[in-house]
């Protein structure tokens, strides 16, 4: 199996506004394209930080401030010329509590597609249909097209954010904690979802929960207060962890 | 099991008490409220007729005649102040909920709101009166802020359309085109507004001579805008930031996250606050006292003293004929009644909208 290098961190220091001590240290990996990679470690250790590092969401509040390089397809998107509206079309993001908008179903999937510019009716629709059906939603929701978003479940609304962020077609999706806020049910359904959405794009997820990231990721990363300890394949963490921290972690020792 | 029947009766007493002190509390506010909306409504009854809206008042002593230039004129009134304040309060509200939020500047202006808010209406209208009711007609000055401030308002609203129109015509596709038309924007705005302020200057200023309806719907307006700025400002944050991450994460500008998706979710809370901010200077007479004064003819030229609703009463219910208390009552009736009205609206959609 060829693993294609999607993203690329090297060295990177991060530290949010006031903060002398840098919340992520001197972090370096790889993220493969069409692969999923989970990140997990116990609350307070960065994965979240990490994660919003790749859209530069930390960016919307002033003093947050990053050192090293993340390469997005050979090119550093922490440089300050990088067009984060470019940077923001190319890596969607799902956050932990679903956020649909005050406004119809079809208008949250189409959002993303007006704000590129995009006003023809009838490729509105088509785009829109299909995040739908990737989403896995169509079914659902297709009779009611013009109703509130808000009168979804909560995991339906989670899938129509997922749709919502793929209408794009984005090349890397962040999942920050996607099912946190959901029953079993629906977080089996954005499992499933996850593990056939990496045949179309590259994923990362955050998740507190080690065997949803055993069941849906290919590589795993352990982090711990802000440095990442270990990096491998999902297995290898899972099964034979080198480090003794990540081992104590894996068997429920701490966290 | 502790269990200290004793106890529990003392609990059950001061619970007792309690309750009826509240219930004795709430049904003495009742009461009177009740009992002034009777009186109003007995008394106002016997003076609603057709004329004391299709007709102008009598001259003093003779019977007869109505209120129409009052209702012509207090529906302008608070038409024009809700076409100065309500914009104004709004675009403040989202700068200090969004652009500025948690600066100094945003605080101050809030602070400042608050204070707005409780200062007595007739130290508004005072100073109303010293900016746009003494100076005009002589040195101009107050014609000339007066005007220019409302060149100002109708340039921006002309502005906004005008980048809605342009980013329409022409979709930004880099960052320079977006410079560009933002630097047209500007500068048709500005030529807009100096263009409307030439136009309306000589037509407006030269005319007014002392008390003017203008005055009047500015000293309203005054009062409406910390209303209208504290309402959207508190609605506003009330917004989760997680919604706003959302639409950011999504690629889009500030000016589409808070157009699209914050003014959206607060829409409800938004709109009840500019109708409260109505209700709230319609009912309000010393602003208007000496600032639109009074009027006993017809008008709808603003730059005229302006008869209104509130002042009318005043006057009419301070009068010495018997004929004037009537039609004063008849005017406190429909004044309340209107406002009531409005409440009842407001409280209406903010029932339907949490119902779902």
């Amino acid at each position: 199996m060829k693993e294609v290098e999607k993203i690329k961190v090297e060295h990177l220091y991060f530290w949010y506004a006031k903060s002398k001590e840098p919340a992520l240290k001197d972090i370096n990996m790889s993220i493969y394209e069409n692969r999923v990679t989970a990140l997990i470690g116990p609350s307070g250790c960065g994965k979240t930080t990490l994660l919003r590092c790749f859209n530069r969401m930390h960016d919307l509040y002033p003093g947050n401030r990053y050192e090293g390089k993340i390469l997005l397809d050979g090119e550093n998107i922490l440089d300050k010329d990088y067009d984060l509206i470019k940077l923001r079309t190319k890596v969607g993001m799902v956050f932990q509590k679903p956020t649909p908008f005050p406004m119809s179903i079809f208008d949250n999937v189409a959002y993303g597609l007006k704000l590129r510019g995009i006003t023809d009716k009838t490729e509105l629709e088509s785009r829109v249909e299909k995040a739908l059906k990737q989403a896995a939603l169509w079914e659902e929701v297709k009779d009611r097209l013009s109703q509130p978003a808000t009168g979804l479940s909560g995991g339906q609304q989670q899938r129509l954010v997922i749709a919502r962020a793929l209408a794009v077609e984005p090349e890397v999706l962040l999942f920050d904690e996607p099912t946190s806020a959901l029953d079993p049910i629906s977080t089996a359904k954005i499992e499933e979802l996850v593990v056939e959405l990496k045949k179309s794009v590259t994923i990362l997820i955050v998740t507190h929960n080690m065997q949803q990231a055993a069941r849906v990721s290919d590589y795993t990363a352990f982090m711990y207060l802000g440095e990442l300890i270990e990096f491998d394949k999902t297995d290898i963490i899972f099964t034979s962890p080198k480090k003794k921290l990540t081992e104590d972690y894996i068997t429920g020792k701490f966290g | 099991m502790i269990y200290n029947p004793a106890h529990v009766k003392k609990r059950k007493i001061k619970s007792y008490i309690a309750l009826s002190l509240s219930t004795v509390a709430a049904f003495l506010g009742l009461f009177w409220l009740g009992f002034i909306l009777y009186d109003v409504l007995r008394h106002g009854i016997q003076g609603l007729s057709l004329e004391l809206f299709l007709e102008d008042p009598a001259p003093p002593g003779i019977e007869g005649g109505g209120l129409r230039n009052a209702f012509v004129g207090q529906l302008l009134i608070v038409f024009y102040a809700t076409i100065i304040g309500v914009p104004l309060g709004l675009l403040a509200g989202i700068f200090v909920a969004e652009y500025a939020r948690g600066t100094r500047f945003a605080r101050t202006i809030s602070i400042l709101s608050d204070i707005m808010v409780s200062v007595p209406s007739i130290v508004v209208g005072t100073f109303v009166y010293a900016i746009l009711v003494k100076p005009v007609g002589h040195i101009n000055f107050g014609g000339l802020v007066a005007v220019g401030f409302l060149s100002a308002i109708i340039a921006v609203v002309f502005g906004w359309f005008l980048s809605f129109v342009l980013s329409k015509l022409f979709p930004v596709k880099s960052a320079t085109t977006g410079k560009f038309i933002k630097l047209l924007t500007a500068l048709f705005t500005t030529m807009f507004g100096l263009f409307i302020f030439l136009i309306l200057y000589p037509k407006l200023v030269d005319r007014i001579q002392g008390f003017n309806g203008w005055a009047g719907a500015v000293s309203l307006a005054f009062i409406m805008i910390p209303v209208v700025l504290r309402t959207t400002e508190d609605m506003l944050s009330l917004v989760p930031w997680t919604l706003r991450e959302a639409a950011f994460a999504l690629g889009a500008s500030y000016y589409n996250v808070i157009k699209d998706v914050a003014i959206r979710a607060a829409i409800t809370g938004i709109l009840t606050g500019i109708i409260l901010s109505i209700a709230r200077v319609a009912g309000e007479t010393a602003p208007l006292l000496f600032t639109s004064f009074n009027n006993s003819y017809f008008t709808l030229d603003m730059n005229e003293p302006m008869a209104s609703l509130t002042v009318t009463i005043f006057n009419y219910a301070m009068g010495p004929y018997e004929d004037w208390h009537t039609k004063a009552w008849a005017a406190s009736l429909v004044i309340t009644v209107f406002i009531l009205f409005i409440t009842i609206v407001t409280r209406t959609i903010i029932g339907i909208k949490y119902k779902k």
